[in-house]
């Protein structure tokens, strides 16, 4: 009996020692801002989340999941703040944009190919038609938010069957350099630093003249490839003050070097 | 203890019926037949929850348009999976035709021809090959096949089909080897003597008679592969390369099922985030097909032989048989000759995918990368080595009563054979054969709603549901190992049956449930799959339970998608994991010798345990 009992004996302390680990993490939290949602928002958030707190010693914690998932924990209040990396018109959310970000089309450093006009990159994506040395494309999964824009964009309503769409950006930036026949397209940031890939000019008609994929050029209106980066809150709730305070610090001077040494374009306060 | 003092002339009062129904005894009894039908709730959970939210696309797609659809484009709305569907049965087929044959003479050469010098490590080395997490097996294929694939074939792009396969059928190998080698060893050994008796050679024996005496479990072997096969989903993910098309190439990018789920799921909502649900029930129809099918095989799996006389093959019995080598020209030696190469092949595959990551992520390993403060935008590791710890608590406190309880039950408390036994296994092996894509898929359902979100708590609760059956089988193995004279003595000293369980069984069960105990670990450590949508991707230190966290596996995973710079990380993520395997690996091998030791000298344990089991009755009764 008495062996039984220690059994259960040590059964509980077991049970009180989860319990207690359970109950010392869950007040370890201090104030704690959630954001959720486009996975082309995140790094650029990520970054002001960690300045932030060193700043101010508030987490703000980055969950990514695509902009589909920014909107819908920002519609059920799971989340303080929803990213998405399109124009959002849904009910129940207000967006604020807090940047721009272009979208590069690229190939690799070897490749021959300079420029291409909107005409050529649909033809090439939706038809498998070649633009000089680029015989083939790659493109993102559909559950992406740059692949949404891309498309929307470029009008392309499919792309052509056997073209490898690819879950992440790094995976693209490695098809796309590990051949020099191959084009894709990826946030702007990515090209900075990387000599693997270059950015191709891009014209929307065969008239105009070829624009660089550069920030300069995308804050200017020229280079037409590109989204917005915005910020849900849910209409209903509103912002608290603490929220405000985080938005407050994403416009503020900080902020802006934030974005800017990100690769994204800073916008105006659209709440002033 | 609470006894039953049995009246036999009166009738039991209603209060005294009760009372009696009420006993230590009859509860126990009781608990442990709800631990043991736990499986069957879950896997009834998890067929009713996925049924449940693919309903809303069935209706709004279309049921027949949705299976026999030819496009997948959810901006346009077309959510077709035949393409998916054909694409993961000719994977399936031919990953299982491959790594089938390989693995069937790597056990032949286990069991027949391996120099016993090496025999313990070649098979511990086969261990390691399915301890290696899937995400590991993706990046290898990824970095170092794929180039390999573009080079020979000239092709832009080596995903596909062919790339996949290739991993693959490494990836199953060891489940099918493993259980080709227990039934092997299982034939009895008049089967060889008799061979051999009758002038046949060692190979003509090995090839002609073992082998084929053994094909019933060959085929449960190669249905467990086929289950294992269908449901791997982050190494395909990696490597198929996601376009939607029938597979009219090996070479050529495309998706499975599988990959779909896990390429699209995390990123999706609304009715495609339904659709993609949808695919986990069809995978999970596919599933309990292929459990069925086994159940089926292994029912009809008795070895033919009297099971009073039949010996299983001894070490020695095959060795004394090596100088009758005799060079006959046959097929068989050519056979023999086939499984030194293939065992070779496997040897040089885990060797180049273990030293592959050691190379390329010991060096990311440092202090900083690995304890430094983790943040959004610069994580380092020390997050993953809190979860992993977390989970692992948490799943084990939960699962190890419940598979224990179970596992009590099954050898201790039911009729051998009867209906409501083979019912519990039959579920309890359907719960083992889910693949864990769809363990997260439910979890993320089920948990993660409860919950409000993907936490640790969420990941701990899918991951119990993983590793019960690991549990209960680990554990009944060693309980039917204690021989039943234990029991026998322990009850004619006078102890009940929970006592006697409790007292004598359960201590001699013990190294079967610290295997389980590490079996279990193993596969927390190296889980992708199931947790990404459960447990959460968050690169920050999570700070509450109800808060969400990646492990190393996860770490891998998301590293690779988010686009930041740290790739490095994923690589120093990948040592560390193949690390802990060797780790367990290791620990597992020293357990078992340890424990062999000791079952060397269980007849004076035995008899200890005896003595103080009665000397303790006697200090009772003067209580």
């Amino acid at each position: 009996m008495k062996k039984f009992a220690k059994v259960v004996a040590i059964a509980a302390a077991c049970a009180a020692l989860t319990g207690s680990v359970a109950a010392f993490t869950a007040c370890g939290g201090g104030e704690v801002i959630t954001v959720a949602g486009s996975t082309s928002v995140q790094p650029l958030m990520s970054e002001l989340a960690d300045a932030y707190y060193e700043k101010t010693g508030v987490t703000v914690k980055v969950d990514g999941g695509g902009s589909g998932v920014g909107i819908s924990k920002a519609q059920d209040g799971t989340v303080d703040l929803g990213m998405a990396s399109k124009e959002v018109t849904d009910e129940g959310v207000t967006p604020i944009q807090i940047a721009t970000d272009g979208i590069a089309l690229i190939v690799s450093a070897d490749c021959t190919l300079e420029e291409v006009t909107k005409q050529q990159v649909f033809d090439l994506y939706s038809a498998h038609t070649a633009i000089g040395d680029v015989t083939d494309a790659v493109s993102r999964d559909s559950s992406s938010g740059t692949r949404e824009a891309f498309m929307d964009i470029i009008d392309l309503e499919s792309i052509y069957s056997g073209q490898p769409e690819l879950s992440s950006q790094d995976a693209v930036i490695e098809n796309v350099a590990a051949s020099d026949n191959v084009m894709g397209y990826c946030s702007l940031e990515a090209l900075a630093g990387n000599n693997t890939i270059k950015g191709v000019k891009y014209k929307e008609s065969d008239e105009g003249t070829a624009v660089a994929p550069t920030t300069d050029n995308v804050a200017n209106g020229t280079y037409t490839l590109s989204r917005p980066f915005n910020i849900l809150y849910n209409t209903e709730k509103g912002l608290d003050e603490r929220v405000s305070a985080f938005i407050d610090f994403i416009f503020s001077e900080e902020g802006a070097a934030i974005i800017e040494a990100n690769g994204q374009v800073v916008t105006a306060d659209s709440r002033k | 203890m609470a006894e039953i003092t049995t009246k036999e002339n009166a009738k039991p009062s209603f209060r005294e019926y009760i009372a009696a129904a009420f006993t230590k005894e009859n509860i126990a009894k009781v608990v442990f037949i709800a631990f043991a039908a736990f499986s069957i709730l879950a896997v009834f959970a998890i067929i009713f929850f996925m049924l449940a939210e693919s309903v809303p696309a069935f209706r709004e797609i279309g049921f027949f348009k949705f299976l026999f659809g030819s496009e997948w484009n959810p901006d346009a709305g077309s959510y077709g999976i035949l393409p998916m569907i054909l694409t993961s049965i000719v994977l399936t087929v031919l990953s299982v035709a491959i790594g089938s044959v390989l693995a069937v003479f790597t056990a032949i050469f286990i069991v027949y021809y391996c120099p016993k010098k090496i025999k313990k490590i070649y098979t511990q080395m086969v261990n390691l090959l399915a301890g290696i997490p899937s995400i590991v097996y993706a990046y290898f294929g990824f970095e170092m096949i794929k180039p390999i694939i573009e080079d020979l074939s000239g092709r832009t792009f080596g995903y596909g089909i062919l790339l996949s396969t290739i991993i693959l059928s490494i990836m199953i190998l060891p489940t099918i080897a493993s259980i080709t080698k227990n039934s092997l060893e299982s034939v009895p050994a008049q089967y060889y003597e008799g061979s051999l008796a009758l002038g046949n050679t060692k190979n003509q024996t090995v090839f002609k008679v073992m082998v084929p005496a053994a094909k019933n479990g060959i085929l449960a072997a190669i249905i467990l592969g086929i289950g294992r096969a269908v449901g791997e989903t982050m190494a395909v993910q990696f490597l198929l390369g996601g376009s939607v098309t029938y597979p009219i190439d090996f070479i050529m990018p495309i998706s499975s099922l599988t990959s779909k789920i896990a390429q699209e799921f995390g990123e999706s909502s609304g009715l495609q985030r339904q659709a993609l649900i949808a695919i986990g029930f069809v995978l999970l129809i596919f599933i309990l097909i292929i459990n069925l099918a086994l159940w089926m095989v292994k029912r009809n799996n008795a070895v033919a032989g009297n099971s009073v006389f039949t010996r299983k093959i001894k070490e020695s019995d095959i060795e004394h048989t090596a100088p009758n080598y005799k060079r006959t020209g046959t097929l068989q030696d050519a056979l023999r000759i086939v499984s030194y190469v293939i065992a070779a092949l496997v040897a040089v595959a885990l060797l180049s995918i273990v030293v592959y990551v050691l190379v390329i992520g010991l060096p990311e390993i440092s202090a900083e990368n690995l304890f430094g403060r983790s943040t959004n935008s610069h994580p380092t590791l020390a997050p993953a080595f809190a979860t992993t710890v977390y989970l692992i608590l948490i799943a084990l406190a939960v699962a190890l009563p419940l598979g224990i309880g179970a596992a009590i039950y099954l050898n201790e408390y039911s009729k051998r054979g009867s209906k409501l036994v083979n019912t519990l296994r039959l579920f309890i092996d359907t719960l083992a054969g889910v693949p864990s894509i769809l363990f997260g898929l439910f979890g993320y359902i089920f948990f993660a709603k409860l919950f409000g979100g993907a936490c640790i708590l969420a990941g701990a609760f899918t991951l119990v549901l993983m590793i019960l059956p690991t549990i209960i089988r680990s554990t009944e193995q060693s309980l039917s190992e204690v021989p039943d004279s234990m029991r026998e003595a322990s009850l004619a000293l006078g102890a009940g049956k929970v006592r006697t369980i409790f007292m004598v069984v359960l201590p001699q069960a013990l190294p079967g449930i610290i295997t389980a105990i590490i079996l279990s670990i193993g596969r927390i450590v190296g889980e992708s799959a199931a947790l990404i949508y459960t447990a959460g991707s968050n690169f920050l230190m999570p700070t509450s339970l109800l808060d969400s966290g990646s492990t190393f596996a996860v770490f891998m995973f998301q590293l690779q998608s988010e686009g930041l710079d740290t790739k490095y990380l994923a690589h120093a993520a990948g040592a560390v994991l193949i690390i802990i395997v060797l780790l367990l690996n290791i620990i597992i091998m020293l357990l078992e010798n340890y424990f062999n030791d000791k079952a060397a000298n269980k007849k004076g344990a035995i008899a200890k345990l005896i003595d103080k089991l009665r000397r303790k009755e006697v200090k009772d009764a003067e209580n």
